[in-house]
């Protein structure tokens, strides 16, 4: 049986607030999210993701995901050697084609947002790149909700133009509706449906919201445990310490 | 002449009580189906042939009929739906049914699950 995953719930300032619609997900038919925290914001919200995440520790799978909001390429290294080993799940809206490129090739990184400011970031090459490196674009349609006529359509036709290259390219994708309230949640056939409106086939985008985002989640988990050595290899047995008489 | 194939759709409406007036079946129709045209255009409205066939004000659920060849249209459309009249709303399909009486029993007054849940009592 699939599980499906919500690939991006934003943490906000009020923890209640957060735990009401991670208990609306998971009625809808969700089995896990990612909690997302902009990485300026992470050293205010860690305690309460600790709290959020203890308090659904044995029924619904929550995952840390980072946002990085950093432009300069030194600072992101920096960011990402500190936190790497401390969150599952690492993303990046890059705005511009030089900082896109690095951003392909390091494979510390996870996720790449398409959003509006970088729709002409996706050439071809750049897309090819990104499926050297296993990176995964992100189209959130939380867009598509807010949007009316001409600006939607206009939203719509660059979405459609990217997804349309991603798929031609087979970039793996996430595709996700962030809620910030109940009226935004779309339970996974939901999401489907709107997914579809990008142009991907339907078999595509059921894979999008949960095989790729849980693999992804596997690899990552097991890349921090104590130990995992390279991909492929992992320690099975520890010499046991003979203790000193 | 080959008949079209239809099917009915249970649907939920959720919208903010406290700011909009109840919405009546007339609301709901003219709600649905803007918004389909809207997204989809007239002429695939024309051929969805949208009508609604009961509306429960109080649970806020009612049933649609729809042609079947616009069936994902309809479903992505309701999907996108977020405001009515700039309040928060949305609709979530409950589920489709290829008859009236089927769609009310199972989704509308959820019958089969209630006689299910019965007959698994005096099995256990």
């Amino acid at each position: 049986m699939r599980t499906f995953i919500l690939t991006r719930l934003n943490m906000k300032d009020e923890v209640e607030h957060v735990t009401k619609l991670i208990d609306n997900i998971s009625n809808i038919g969700f089995s896990g999210i990612f909690l997302t925290v902009r990485y300026s914001e992470y050293g205010k919200h860690r305690n309460m993701i600790k709290d959020v995440i203890s308090t659904y520790r044995d029924n619904f799978d929550i995952a840390i995901r980072i946002d990085i909001d950093e432009r300069n390429r030194n600072k992101i290294k920096n960011i990402l050697t500190s936190i790497r080993k401390n969150v599952d799940i690492i993303s990046i809206a890059p705005d511009k084609r030089d900082l896109a490129a690095f951003v392909c090739r390091d494979r510390r990184i996870d996720v790449i947002d398409v959003t509006q400011n970088n729709f002409n970031l996706f050439s071809d090459s750049m897309l090819r790149m990104c499926r050297e490196n296993n990176k995964v674009l992100e189209f959130n349609l939380i867009e598509l909700l807010y949007t009316w006529r001409d600006r939607r359509v206009r939203i719509l036709g660059k979405l459609r133009t990217v997804a349309r290259r991603a798929l031609r390219m087979h970039v793996k994708f996430f595709i996700t509706v962030s809620p910030e309230s109940f009226y935004d949640l779309r339970n996974p056939s939901e999401i489907i449906y709107i997914g579809k409106v990008l142009g991907f086939p339907r078999e595509y985008v059921k894979d999008s919201i949960s095989i790729v985002p849980s693999e992804i989640l596997k690899i990552n988990r097991e890349k921090r445990s104590r130990d995992f050595v390279l991909p492929g290899v992992k320690i099975v047995k520890r010499p046991e310490r003979k203790e000193e008489e | 002449m080959i008949k079209e194939k239809k099917r009915y759709v249970a649907f939920r409406a959720y919208y903010e009580t406290e700011s909009m007036n109840s919405l009546n079946s007339t609301d709901i129709i003219k709600w649905i189906s803007r918004f389909f045209i809207e997204i989809f255009g007239e002429i695939n409205a024309a051929e969805a042939n949208i009508t609604l066939i009961e509306y429960n004000e109080h649970k806020k659920m009612g049933i649609v009929r729809i042609a079947l060849s616009q069936l994902d249209n309809f479903r992505t459309a309701m999907a996108l739906i977020r405001k009515y009249r700039g309040n928060d709303a949305r609709i979530e399909i409950i589920g489709v049914s290829g008859t009236i009486k089927k769609c009310r029993e199972k989704f509308i007054l959820g019958k089969k699950k209630k006689q299910e849940e019965e007959e698994s009592q005096i099995s256990s």
